[in-house]
């Protein structure tokens, strides 16, 4: 298993975790308000589901705010000593505490990402289930970049999340909907991004911002959806 | 063919009911407008006004049921959840 990141340029070490913190808070405020709703009426399996995925990818987030976080403080002591002083770089993350990071990030977003897609295509069975899980593990520790590996697998999995709220929108014509089948575009797009920035350091900061704008758009479905229901008293 | 009403669909359409007749309205005319039986409505009466989600006034010899404080929040909630639901999928 390869566990090569790619990072941005070092001026963006920093504001990239703050938006990554705010993505995670708003998958966590998607997350409590799921398990709010899931107390009132606990029939619906779908609101402890969407629960759990939006735990899952609020956790990745966490984790890789913390792998980042580890990683920018290491560049910043060796800057501190001369050691190196590039302006792009690349961690062959030899250590094990990095590389745990890593596959948390990796797993729980994927993890995440497919109870999302499950809860949508309405799969129903566990066996089924469990087995894609273990495919979607698997390919990570199995594959030559796990780094390419989950972006792509996220990417796939974003947009088919986003393709199916925007054939929900078109079924059910709620305006919300739609905005949430954009915010899942847009954070395919990010993931797309996320894969080339091998080539061109500086696209990281794109990727990172158009997540940013996706996690936004995500954000204002939730409120929409929480103020509709109030006017509507 | 519509979709059978389940317990908190039953519970909205109760104390939507209610709201929409200004917050009172006779236990008879609550059980046409939320299309359910005499026994049906006693029951589900019975955990609504024990939950304190609806109450009981007598006005001119009559009985009319009010919506508390506690349903006008309670009933927020659910329409909070019914969107959410769909918007997100869920349902």
């Amino acid at each position: 298993m390869d566990i090569t990141t790619f990072f941005g340029p070092t001026w963006f070490a920093g504001p990239d975790l703050y938006i990554d913190l705010f993505s995670a808070l708003v998958l966590a405020f998607i997350a409590i308000t799921a398990w709010k709703f899931y107390k009132i009426n606990n029939s619906n399996k779908n609101q402890r589901n969407m629960f759990i995925a939006m735990t899952f990818l609020a956790a990745s987030l966490i984790f890789k705010v913390i792998t980042y976080f580890s990683v920018y403080l290491t560049q910043y002591k060796i800057n501190m000593f001369h050691i190196a002083d590039e302006v792009v770089y690349q961690l062959q993350a030899y250590n094990n505490f990095y590389v745990a990071l890593f596959l948390l990030y990796a797993i729980s977003g994927l993890i995440g990402l497919f109870i999302l897609f499950s809860i949508l295509v309405k799969l129903k069975h566990k066996s089924m289930f469990l087995f894609t899980v273990y495919l979607l593990v698997i390919s990570i520790f199995l594959s030559t970049s796990a780094y390419l590996s989950f972006h792509l697998t996220s990417f796939i999995l974003s947009i088919a999340i986003a393709i199916f709220y925007y054939k929900n929108y078109v079924k059910n014509k709620i305006e919300v909907t739609k905005l949430i089948s954009a915010s899942f575009f847009v954070l395919s797009l990010s993931q797309a991004v996320f894969l080339i920035i091998q080539l061109l350091s500086v696209l990281y900061v794109l990727a990172e911002l158009i997540q940013l704008i996706g996690y936004i758009l995500l954000l204002i479905s939730l409120t929409m959806v929480l103020n509709y229901a109030k006017k509507k008293r | 063919m519509p979709k059978k009403r389940d317990r908190m669909q039953i519970i909205e359409d109760m104390l939507s009911a209610i709201q929409s007749k200004g917050g009172e309205i006779k236990p008879t005319h609550l059980m046409y407008k939320s299309n359910l039986s005499h026994n049906q409505m006693s029951s589900y009466l019975e955990e609504l006004i024990e939950k304190e989600f609806i109450g009981k006034i007598a006005k001119k010899n009559y009985e009319y049921l009010i919506i508390t404080d506690r349903g006008h929040k309670f009933l927020n909630k659910l329409r909070e959840m019914k969107e959410f639901e769909e918007s997100f999928g869920l349902s």
